[in-house]
């Protein structure tokens, strides 16, 4: 599977297939809507990002594109084929991959087993000692196969749980907020890990470390109050302003917090400590540059 | 994120599969090696110990392996139980099809049971799987003109097995045939939790939706293994009502259910021999105990207290733990 360069136009001649295409998707709690008509298509080789704040519905709208939650109104499509309907376990046997928020590994199995979990319904029992280690060697886990996964650091779990998600070969993966609670050079470190994924699947990446995303996304779709406010190449992003204002106190560039430009500085909150967002202080200029093109709200550019 | 060596004794050392197999093989070897030279008396106990591990290795499929705590096996013994031994004096079935009549209906109920239990988690499900089994006990009192209601019935072990006349209740007889039962059961519960079933009966004890989102079933492997567990036990009931010649509503009582338990937990749960070991630990226990009290389920209790505070994992458990034999199964 090839990657195309970020901010690859799309769908100029024919409409590629999607390989997931949410439609219409809504989930209300009771009086709440946490994810209301949301129409999100995903293209083969893009790493997508879903940003939003905390509460936006992010994890909502990932819950129920990977089955874990139920639409109250809507239908996800997955190569074509309505998923709607099915039960987690099928979708994840159909191609798709999931990593929690809350790495969540077999704490009582070794390594190795964990990951004999994941592949073994995608592999044959004959090769399969070989894709198992194959699937350590990618992450760097070879010389840990024989400890037990409880006993590993935390770094090295997020890496597990990316071996297990990625042993059955999907073709889409998606991750939960992978980047929470990594130090910085943990993050720089799995930035180089997703990249190195995204040759082998298409991934949808749900973050709020905006660094992160603008450094590893081709294309970034943006959720607010459970509505999709905008979908587009990560610098229109960066340059949208019904994005900035939606993120108003936590100005795109965002956690770094050093963003100095329109930002309500104090609000930014005790982010001020300097993360690996810092790097993309030059987000900062796109705010002085309001000419970059404007998604328009509903703007799935497709 | 650098990769650190393993430093040879922190990685757990598997063993070969020989060495696995032979282990596991060596212990019914073991049993009929001894039983000759034991007394009478304690041959009657070895064939007992046999039986109950039967039902106590499916139990453990169940709780040791798959983290489901069931409070109702006892119906699945009580099925057992009933089913062979009305089969062989209400139908006049040739012994091993009256076996077999009471396997089916332990399997038949399990799955029914299984499939409604399994819906719920927890404590929930603990009191469903109890209900059953109490529905169960209560219906054999009820229905007291077929089983004979508290003083159940006797089950005559002469019995003509393929022209022959053969006594069951002989203890060579018994010794044979429970041996060979528990070697099926051994290795039916070697073969589970060593392959890919197993694997995922594990993972489901440590995080349900992580093995969902892995792309497997979690419903089916776990009424996979309430059933697998219900066979054992209706396999072991069936066995101990043609053998001993007796069939008594107390199998069905609930204590059945908390023994097995209590045995899977003493050996040591998820671990294959450990239910044998744990059987024969509180078999014995009981035996001497109940020479000296009539409160020996007191002493139960507090080895179940005693357990859980100093060696939870059982005793199989503890020592595959402390010496991280991780190739003990």
């Amino acid at each position: 599977m090839n990657v195309p360069d970020a901010g690859e136009p799309r769908g100029a001649v024919g409409a590629p297939a999607a390989l997931l295409e949410a439609r219409g998707l809504t989930r209300r709690f009771g009086g709440l809507v946490a994810v209301d008509d949301v129409s999100l298509s995903v293209f083969p080789g893009e790493v997508r990002a879903l940003i939003g704040s905390n509460g936006a519905g992010k994890s909502t709208l990932v819950a129920m594109l990977v089955g874990r939650l139920a639409p109250s109104s809507g239908t996800v499509h997955f190569e074509g084929r309505d998923v709607t309907a099915l039960a987690p376990a099928r979708r994840v046997a159909l191609g798709m991959g999931y990593t929690f928020q809350i790495t969540r590994i077999f704490p009582e199995l070794d390594v190795d087993e964990n990951v004999a979990v994941a592949l073994q319904r995608h592999v044959a029992p004959g090769v399969r000692d070989a894709a198992i280690a194959a699937a350590l060697d990618r992450f760097e886990l070879g010389a840990l196969a024989r400890r037990r996964a409880g006993e590993l650091s935390y770094g090295h779990r997020r890496l597990l749980e990316l071996a297990m998600a990625t042993a059955g070969e999907p073709r889409l993966l998606m991750l939960d907020e992978p980047t929470q609670g990594l130090s910085d050079a943990e993050i720089e470190n799995f930035a180089g890990v997703v990249r190195a994924l995204a040759e082998r699947c298409t991934i949808l990446l749900i973050e709020h470390n905006m660094a992160v995303v603008m450094n590893l996304a081709s294309r970034v779709s943006v959720l607010h109050e459970g509505r999709l406010l905008a979908d587009g190449a990560p610098a229109e992003i960066r340059a949208n302003e019904a994005v900035q204002r939606a993120y108003l106190g936590m100005p795109t560039g965002g956690s770094a917090g050093g963003s100095t430009g329109g930002s309500t500085g104090g609000s930014a909150g005790g982010s001020t400590g300097g993360s690996a967002g810092g790097s993309t202080g030059g987000s900062t200029g796109t705010i002085a540059d309001p000419a970059a093109s404007v998604a328009p709200d509903d703007g799935r550019r497709t | 994120m650098s990769v650190v060596a393993p430093t040879g004794d922190a990685a757990s050392t598997r063993g070969s599969r020989g060495v696995r197999l032979a282990v596991h093989a060596a212990v019914p070897v073991a049993i009929a090696l001894l039983y000759p030279l034991l007394p009478d008396y304690h041959q009657g106990n070895v064939v007992r110990i046999l039986l109950l591990a039967v039902y106590a290795s499916g139990y453990n499929l169940l709780f040791g392996y798959t983290g489901l705590l069931s409070l109702g096996h006892a119906l699945y013994l009580g099925a057992g139980l009933y089913g062979a031994g009305l089969g062989t004096t209400a139908l006049g079935l040739d012994p091993l099809l009256a076996w077999l009549l009471g396997v089916a209906l332990a399997a038949t109920l399990a799955l029914a049971v299984g499939a409604l239990a399994l819906r719920t988690t927890g404590v929930a499900f603990m009191i469903v799987t109890m209900m059953f089994a109490q529905a169960g006990y209560l219906s054999i009192l009820h229905w007291n003109r077929f089983t004979g209601g508290d003083e159940g019935f006797v089950v005559p072990t002469v019995r003509r097995v393929a022209g022959f006349a053969l006594d069951l209740g002989e203890p060579d007889v018994r010794l044979v045939i429970a041996l060979v039962l528990y070697s099926l059961a051994l290795g039916i519960c070697y073969a589970l939790v060593r392959g890919d079933v197993g694997r995922v009966w594990l993972a489901l004890r440590d995080d349900e939706e992580r093995v969902e989102l892995l792309g497997h079933d979690p419903f089916r492997h776990k009424l996979l293994a309430f059933v697998v567990s219900g066979v054992l036990a209706g396999a072991a009931g069936g066995a101990y009502a043609l053998l001993f010649g007796y069939v008594g509503a107390t199998f069905a009582t609930i204590q059945y259910s908390i023994l097995a338990l209590l045995w899977v937990l003493v050996g040591g749960a998820a671990t294959v021999l450990g239910p044998l070991l744990g059987t024969a630990l509180m078999f014995y226990l009981v035996d001497i105990l109940s020479g000296y009290t009539a409160a020996w389920l007191f002493a139960v209790g507090a080895v179940l207290v005693a357990l859980v505070l100093v060696a939870p994992r059982g005793v199989l458990g503890t020592l595959r733990h402390r010496f991280r034999w991780s190739w003990l199964p």
